[in-house]
């Protein structure tokens, strides 16, 4: 049973503001501190936060999963979510990732999916799957980015490609949760944002030591440096 | 049927003060528990989120005044009146706090982040307060018209 607005006061007065992700050069709350606050939550709330996350987020999918089960459960955390901002939210979310699997999966010379494969989250999979030799699935109206995506994509992009996914995620992120200031989803969605700007500052710090090695590199002895690059990885 | 104006003059009598408790109670709980939640986050300032909180308390006091401008002898007379512009000015203090206690609490949200608009970030609360003041002064203004009736 979801509790009433009130219940999550405290929680989202006690979490630190999230700057802007491209100006963000760390994190603002580590996640161990975060993980502290986010005990302020009933065992149920808490409970269906990890379920979202690991939905949500791919570090936080076990590597022992099949793609089957990783659809069930995404499949039946949708119906549960009370608030239908946060389900939308998640909808696109996933339809989003679909979008951008089914891009790489043809890019890569596979075929449409077959009917019932488990390769997709959301109701748009199987237009998708219907629409896979159009440029853009069929879902180019409702998903504008896709086109942009995908000339990255093909140019080998990837930073860009990846910059520009963040960019809608958070975007979109930020406006879902506009009038979510003091309940579940508004935890739900500072939880997400927060791990987009984990994912863009470590993206961040791995550069920071690739470059840290590479001026080593100038300084020290090759020995030295390929130990010190073993020990960063 | 006299017995159930004067029971609702009475409500009408003490309306204003109990259900202006009512929506400070409110108001502070929700301010104060962000308040709390900022405590965890700032290094400093803690005393003006624990002020801010109190900020809805003056609905109880507008009450209590409006109250004590509606007191006169209850009686078939006076509790139409009584309870009319009790119940009414008692329902305004009561949004009006529970109201501003979110709007407090979305102050201290914000400022805790950005320091420098917090005098801003209060006018929210300041304008809702604003309107409980107009229910307080025209709830006595008005009373003057209720007659001031005589036990019989």
């Amino acid at each position: 049973m979801r509790r009433t607005g009130t219940a999550y006061l405290t929680l989202m007065a006690s979490l630190p503001w999230l700057p802007p992700i491209f100006a963000a050069r760390q994190l603002p709350i580590s996640r161990r501190r975060l993980d502290r606050r986010l005990e302020m939550l009933e065992p149920d709330d808490a409970a269906l936060l990890r379920r979202i996350e690991a939905v949500v987020q791919w570090d936080r999918l076990g590597m022992h999963q099949s793609d089957a089960e990783i659809v069930g459960a995404a499949d039946a955390l949708l119906p549960e979510i009370a608030d239908a901002d946060l389900r939308n939210y998640l909808g696109w979310r996933l339809e989003v990732r679909s979008l951008v699997a089914a891009m790489r999966r043809r890019a890569a010379g596979q075929p449409a999916p077959a009917r019932g494969d488990a390769w997709g989250i959301g109701p748009a999979v199987d237009r998708i799957r219907r629409h896979w030799d159009a440029p853009d699935f069929g879902m180019g109206a409702r998903h504008r980015w896709l086109a942009e995506a995908q000339s990255l994509y093909a140019a080998g992009d990837t930073l860009a490609l990846e910059r520009q996914l963040i960019d809608l995620v958070w975007g979109r992120t930020g406006r879902a949760a506009e009038g979510h200031e003091f309940d579940f989803s508004a935890v739900v969605f500072y939880l997400l944002r927060w791990h987009l700007l984990q994912r863009w500052t470590s993206y961040d710090r791995h550069a920071a030591e690739r470059r840290f090695v590479a001026l080593l590199e100038e300084a020290l002895d090759r020995p030295a440096v390929d130990t010190l690059a073993e020990r960063l990885a | 049927m006299d017995p159930l104006i004067v029971a609702l003059g009475w409500a009408g009598l003490y309306g204003p003060m109990a259900l202006g408790a009512i929506g400070s109670i409110m108001g502070c709980a929700i301010a104060g528990q962000a308040a709390i939640g900022a405590l965890l986050e700032t290094e400093t300032g803690h005393g003006r989120w624990i002020g801010l909180s109190a900020m809805p308390s003056s609905q109880s006091i507008y009450g209590i005044v409006v109250m004590f401008s509606l007191e006169r002898p209850v009686t078939p007379e006076t509790g139409p009146g009584l309870f009319a512009v009790g119940l009414l000015a008692g329902l305004a203090l009561l949004a009006s706090a529970a109201y501003q206690g979110r709007c407090c609490a979305s102050a201290i949200n914000v400022a805790k982040a950005k320091p420098e608009v917090f005098g801003l970030s209060i006018a929210p609360a300041a304008i809702v307060e604003g309107f409980a003041v107009f229910a307080f002064i025209f709830a006595i203004v008005i009373a003057g018209g209720i007659p001031t009736g005589a036990l019989p």
